[in-house]
């Protein structure tokens, strides 16, 4: 090449990098478009963020600042480094996409060509994946006051539904500015109902729900704004059954101003029952003690796989002091793969983070989880200054340490030895979480409850006994408490004792479905065939998939006479249970 | 230089601006230029109240009024809305104490409307205006909302900057203040008369103006 050609190119060349970087970055041409993508599902009018930025004039105004907290990645808000395990719907903006704003903003924001603009995105009926099937909606608002700590009050939907229906898909609309983040849970039992009617505004408060109100099957079912809907892979559907209300576990924040809260939930439907219903493992600890002035406290907790799964999802959890979480698939051939980084926490923009494609694990493979929590007047969001001893609590001035992960065992053998191992976990950290509970409060009647059935399934019953006396002696309007006695006595085989602890759990609380169906067994096994009948069918009423109760008020109705009837609850509790010995005989019985 | 006529009733037109800028042009030109002036005995802000007939107009602190708070606001702004409450509670505890209370409006887009409905949702009173063509957001140097400058009745400079120490950046807040800075510097200055011109950086939204 002479060097005359060699001078040509690199001029041209420079031309040409030069004509690049001359080229203006306006509205239409370039940020438009990304705005419509990353911004637009919460800056869309009557979105959940407090202003539009859908049009030229909407965005111009704010060219700095979005060229600032693109920069530092507070908008679009997304936690998780990116990883080797992409997750749904990530909202993280490209490097080269966040130098076009700084690069918009620092020319003045210009306009460009109106003609080269995107179509701007609709919503339509504003759900974004069309009208539901069904649409439900908190049947009075509540209203979130302007100022003061965060709100946790859990609010009962009423679904009414005629017959059994399979959730596909589900989109929250809380239409207030005020809603953080929300869990949607089940309930069958009616308890939320019930804890609603005590509490004179919609909604009951409090973080922890009673232990009848359950996530969907297997399922996080979180929500939080910007969020895209939750669309459920076929086959891990959950199925919603007549007479289950949904309850909205919601954090909300105040704005400032008095905020009404009047969610709509849609509800998607798919004729598909579903096939397989994922597990949950809880990694974490509630031994947490955070000195003042500390910044590297770290908590950590391990589990390995007693079976090959697909891992669906994870959803972490900490308050202020959590800065860095990891979790950790270490295979057994010792190979490391982060499964969920976050370098610098954000409590308010919790979420689940679910996997564009499972992760498969194999047999072995230990799941890692550590979190570090800062106490230092370094970390920004820290609740005191100067900073305080910080330990576990469930209030968010106090902190925890989670990581939940989404499992799907690969077989039925695997499901049951993941099962096994899942409940003696629960079991080491109901124990642990209670004690602590018991630290902080002494008058913990629930606290007092979990560690008597822990002690119940040891089979230490007389230890047992003196924590649930003790839980009823400390709130005496905790039918839990004397549910569990009436338990422990029926097993001692003191059926009088028994009886009347049932009789004071429904006393407290008329909708307690297992005292009834208990109350029901006592009375049949003392020979007093109405009196057990009548507790029976109030227990099915209740709880239409107590096997247990279907079977006995089989067994009472045949030898009433009465076939009928009893061939209906058999077959009944086959459909829930296709292999119970008790129904299957009773079918048979002439 | 006008004479205050009362506390509330201290607004003139803006055909009477012209005459203070001239009697005050000889001690210090910005004044008049800028919407504010600082220089002791001088205090008056250009604006457009929003409950008036859309003309501008100069206040002045009036005969009761010790200090002087210039809140600025807006209505798009989350973390302003936050600190509404704490603003209310300011003006109704302080108020009676000599301290009046200015909302100015300085963004682009704001309207009457926008800003009557989010007042009355936080239940706040008071003086609340707009600061046409942004002066006194260039004479005071504000950059974001909300930011407070409060000034004693002669001018001089109490405090400036955040309301309180909730964020510490945009999306970075504790879930309660632990310093309430414009509070502690209001009540520093009604016990000892003393405008110790203080200064914090404040957090929020920029101000917005089309470029």
């Amino acid at each position: 090449m002479s060097p005359r050609i060699a001078i040509g190119l690199v001029l041209g060349s420079l031309g040409l990098v030069m004509g690049r970087a001359a080229e203006p970055v306006t509205f239409h041409g370039q940020i438009q478009p990304l705005v419509f993508r990353h911004c637009a599902g919460c800056h869309r009018p009557g979105g959940a963020a407090p202003f539009p930025l859908l049009t030229f004039e909407d965005a111009a105004k704010r060219a700095k600042d979005l060229a600032d907290v693109t920069a530092r990645r507070y908008m679009p808000p997304w936690l998780p480094a990116p990883g080797p395990h992409p997750f749904v719907d990530e909202r993280r903006m490209g490097d080269a996409d966040i130098a076009l704003f700084r690069q918009w903003a620092d020319a003045g924001a210009p306009r460009g060509d109106p003609a080269a603009a995107p179509p701007t995105p609709t919503w339509p009926d504003g759900w974004l994946l069309g009208h539901p099937d069904l649409v439900v909606r908190l049947p009075q608002p509540y209203t979130v006051p302007a100022e003061g700590r965060d709100v946790y009050r859990n609010f009962v939907l009423p679904l009414d539904l005629p017959q059994a229906r399979h959730v596909r898909a589900w989109e929250l609309r809380p239409h207030s500015r005020a809603a953080h983040h929300a869990f949607l849970r089940v309930d069958t039992t009616g308890e939320g109902r019930r804890l609603d009617g005590k509490d004179p505004e919609p909604g009951f408060p409090g973080m922890d729900v009673p232990s009848v109100i359950q996530a969907p099957g297997g399922h996080f079912a979180s929500w939080q704004p910007g969020a895209a809907p939750h669309q459920y892979p076929s086959g891990l559907a959950w199925t919603l059954r007549p007479g289950t209300d949904l309850v909205l576990q919601a954090h909300l924040q105040p704005t400032g101003v008095p905020e009404p809260f009047q969610p709509e939930l849609g509800l998607y439907f798919t004729d598909q029952p579903p096939t397989q219903q994922p597990m949950k493992l809880g990694l974490g600890s509630v031994e947490i003690d955070v000195p003042p002035g500390q910044s590297n406290v770290v908590v950590r907790d391990e589990f390995t796989l007693p079976a090959e799964v697909d891992v669906l999802g994870v959803l972490p959890h900490t308050h202020y002091l959590g800065r860095r979480i990891e979790g950790t698939a270490i295979r057994p051939d010792g190979r490391e793969e982060p499964l969920l980084v976050i370098p610098d926490w954000d409590f308010n923009w919790q979420g689940a983070y679910r996997f564009r494609e499972p992760v498969r694990l194999p047999e072995g493979t230990r799941l890692r989880f550590a979190l570090t929590f800062d106490n230092t007047t370094n970390n920004v969001r820290n609740p005191f200054s100067p900073p305080r001893r910080a330990r576990y609590g469930p209030n968010t001035t106090d902190e925890m340490a989670e990581l939940w992960v989404q499992l799907l065992p690969r077989t039925p053998e695997g499901r049951a030895r993941l099962d096994r191992a899942l409940l003696e976990r629960i079991a080491r950290d109901t124990v642990a979480y209670s004690r602590q509970r018991l630290r902080l409060d002494p008058n913990d009647g629930t606290a007092w409850i979990n560690l008597g059935k822990a002690l119940l399934s040891q089979r230490r019953l007389a230890e047992a006994e003196t924590h649930f006396r003790k839980a009823v002696e400390v709130a005496l309007d905790l039918d839990e408490g004397h549910y569990y006695l009436g338990l422990l006595h029926r097993i001692q085989n003191r059926p009088a004792e028994a009886r009347t602890e049932f009789q004071r759990a429904i006393q407290l609380n008329p909708n307690h479905a297992r005292a009834r169906g208990n109350l029901g067994f006592v009375e049949a096994e003392s020979g007093r065939l109405p009196e057990a009948s009548v507790h029976l069918a109030e227990a099915l009423r209740l709880d239409p998939k107590d096997v247990l109760a279907l079977t006995l008020l089989g067994k009472i109705r045949l030898q009433q006479g009465d076939r009928a009837a009893a061939r209906d609850l058999f077959r009944r509790a086959l459909v829930l249970d296709p292999k119970n010995p008790d129904a299957l005989e009773g079918m048979l019985a002439r | 230089m006008d004479t205050p006529s009362g506390r509330h009733p201290t607004s003139i037109r803006i055909h009477r601006l012209l005459l203070l800028c001239l009697v005050t042009a000889a001690f210090w030109l910005g004044g008049c230029r800028h919407g504010v002036a600082s220089r002791p005995g001088a205090l008056s802000w250009r604006w457009i109240p929003i409950d008036g007939d859309g003309q501008e107009e100069v206040g002045h602190p009036g005969p009761a009024d010790r200090a002087v708070v210039l809140v600025f606001l807006g209505t798009e702004c989350p973390i302003a809305q936050k600190m509404l409450p704490e603003l209310d509670r300011l003006q109704r505890e302080l108020g009676p104490q000599g301290v009046r209370f200015l909302s100015i409006y300085p963004n682009e887009g704001e309207t009457r409307e926008g800003i009557q409905q989010q007042r009355r949702r936080a239940g706040l009173t008071g003086e609340a205006g707009f600061d046409p063509g942004q002066r006194l957001v260039d004479r005071w140097k504000v950059t974001v909302t909300p930011e407070v400058v409060a000034l004693a009745a002669d001018g001089s400079l109490i405090y400036r900057g955040r309301v309180n120490d909730q964020y510490a950046a945009l999306g970075k807040g504790r879930p309660a203040a632990t310093r309430h800075d414009l509070r502690e510097a209001l009540e520093a200055f009604l016990a000892t008369g003393m405008a110790e011109g203080e200064r914090t950086t404040p957090v929020g939204c920029r101000i917005l103006r089309t470029p």
